[in-house]
């Protein structure tokens, strides 16, 4: 991966803790891939204890035990260098979608759009799960149509119904249980998104295209 | 032979099945769910002859009263809840036996805030995601991902071994924590910060005197417990066992993890400090 190197100059590592390496790519959207990809490499070491990724981040917590800072990032350092971007065809997981969501008609005001042309806009994204978090199974998809980038609810709400389709920013994505959250709720689903008797758990995982299907 | 039991009476305030924690899924969302008090859970269950790491039950502020259905060893951790069997009083941080159809009762107790009841052979109940730990959140692990409730059946492993110690002194326990620091450390230091009534198993949320920040939030990523986030008003929370797994607010700094029981144990409106520690 010598080009992701120089184009983009060397990768920030840093330590958080006791116990945690952070690798930091910036706000480069290239280079989320490359860090799904080192994030399965690091999770078969035996002294990495988790490995997740964020937006534009990689963290490791690490086994202080068994192994120090600076020979695990010495090893996440190779691993950079060598690691291929995923070469796999993407998965393709569809979600149908019922947009009746309680901030619809607050979506399309904010962004001088009518109902209908909110779920036409959002249905037909094409989005990309950049990594999973915050809670069991949650997907930030990336993707969201420009004309619906809007700030999170300036007030968030104490409960968010699990199944909620809702976008905030640059992403969408969908509550897996009931729980506060900041996010417009645009509509809701009845799939599934974390089952622990599942292999994995999480529905949508990192690099899958996500399709919302109007219902 | 029927299993080994034990019946929940009186299931107090929040008591949930716990062990170390649901490690390894953190990439798919899933939080560790550990006990809170991870010292008095070890502590507990090298008492009762378990294995390390079996489940326990892990009791807030007290209220509890259990049967025992069958004959079993067990132990008692943290906060010290005045407990009795069958009306002798039991000491806490301590081993003892219990017979069929013992009844064990524990009292509010004064200081600290949970208490570990491990019971020889473990509580039995199945592996989610590998571990028996209660996700409130996911509701699952546990019992059906739930706190106990009065009528729960919880059945036990087999016995284990006798015990190698039957007896430790308790911890000391201050509030005064040992913390590397992060970016925003310098907001963290020389000041006391009260445990807001909000706190709860995800975060132990700091109410004094803070300065807001306009950093806002930056790009989401991984955060663990005994992260100190820094949200817009200054005011920070401390990641606990059932923290969500990624987070976009600026870190005041990280507690050292032999320091994180104390938080498991300090009480709500308890006054805390934070000290620097370097790596």
């Amino acid at each position: 991966m010598a080009s992701f190197m120089n184009e983009f100059g060397a990768p920030n590592f840093s330590r958080a803790g006791e116990s945690t390496l952070v690798l930091d790519c910036g706000d480069r959207a290239d280079a989320q891939p490359h860090l799904w990809s080192l994030a399965r490499t690091a999770r078969s070491w035996a002294h990495v204890r988790e490995a997740v990724v964020g937006a534009g981040t990689l963290s490791l917590l690490f086994d202080r035990n068994r192994i120090g800072y600076d020979a695990l990032r010495e090893r996440l350092e190779h691993a950079f260098l060598a690691a291929d971007d995923d070469a796999e065809t993407p998965r393709v997981v569809e979600i149908p979608v019922q947009y009746d969501g309680e901030d619809l008609a607050a979506v399309a005001h904010a962004c001088g759009l009518r109902c209908d042309e909110v779920i036409a806009l959002h249905a037909g994204g094409a989005y990309v799960v950049a990594f999973v978090g915050f809670l069991p199974g949650f997907a930030y998809l990336d993707g969201l149509p420009e004309r619906l980038q809007i700030p999170r609810r300036s007030q968030p709400r104490t409960r968010v119904p699990a199944g909620s389709v809702a976008i905030a920013g640059a992403q969408s994505g969908i509550y897996p249980f009931d729980s506060p959250g900041g996010w417009h709720i645009i509509g809701r689903t009845g799939t599934r998104m974390f089952d622990p008797q599942r292999t994995p758990a999480a529905l949508a995982q990192p690099g899958d295209r996500v399709r919302f299907v109007i219902q | 032979m029927s299993q080994r039991a034990i019946r929940v009476e009186r299931a107090g305030l929040q008591s949930l099945i716990v062990d170390r924690g649901r490690f390894g899924f953190r990439h798919e969302g899933v939080g560790w769910c550990g006990a809170m008090d991870p010292y008095g859970f070890e502590v507990a269950n090298e008492l009762a002859g378990n294995a390390p790491g079996a489940a326990a039950i892990e009791i807030v502020l007290g209220d509890v009263t259990v049967v025992f259905e069958s004959p079993a060893r067990f132990a008692l951790t943290g906060a010290d809840c005045a407990a009795r069997l069958d009306d002798l009083p039991v000491a806490n941080w301590s081993s003892h036996v219990a017979r069929t159809g013992s009844r064990l009762v524990l009292q509010r107790p004064r200081a600290w805030m949970r208490t570990c009841l491990a019971i020889d052979g473990g509580i039995d109940v199945p592996l989610v995601l590998g571990s028996r730990t209660t996700d409130l959140l996911a509701k699952m692990g546990g019992q059906d991902g739930r706190a106990l409730r009065a009528g729960d059946r919880l059945a036990l492993g087999a016995p284990a071994a006798a015990p190698h110690c039957v007896a430790v002194d308790p911890p000391p326990l201050d509030f005064v924590f040992r913390t590397i620091a992060q970016p925003f450390a310098d907001r963290l230091w020389d000041r006391e910060w009260t445990v807001g009534h909000e706190s709860n198993r995800m975060g132990c949320r700091l109410r004094g005197d803070a300065r807001p920040h306009d950093r806002g939030s930056m790009r989401s990523r991984a955060v663990f417990p005994g992260f100190i986030q820094l949200p817009p008003s200054g005011e920070p929370i401390v990641l606990m066992s059932d923290a969500q797994t990624t987070g976009g607010y600026p870190l005041a700094g990280v507690v050292v993890e032999a320091d994180l029981w104390k938080l498991g144990q300090t009480p709500l409106g308890a006054k805390i400090r934070f000290v620097e520690q370097r790596l």
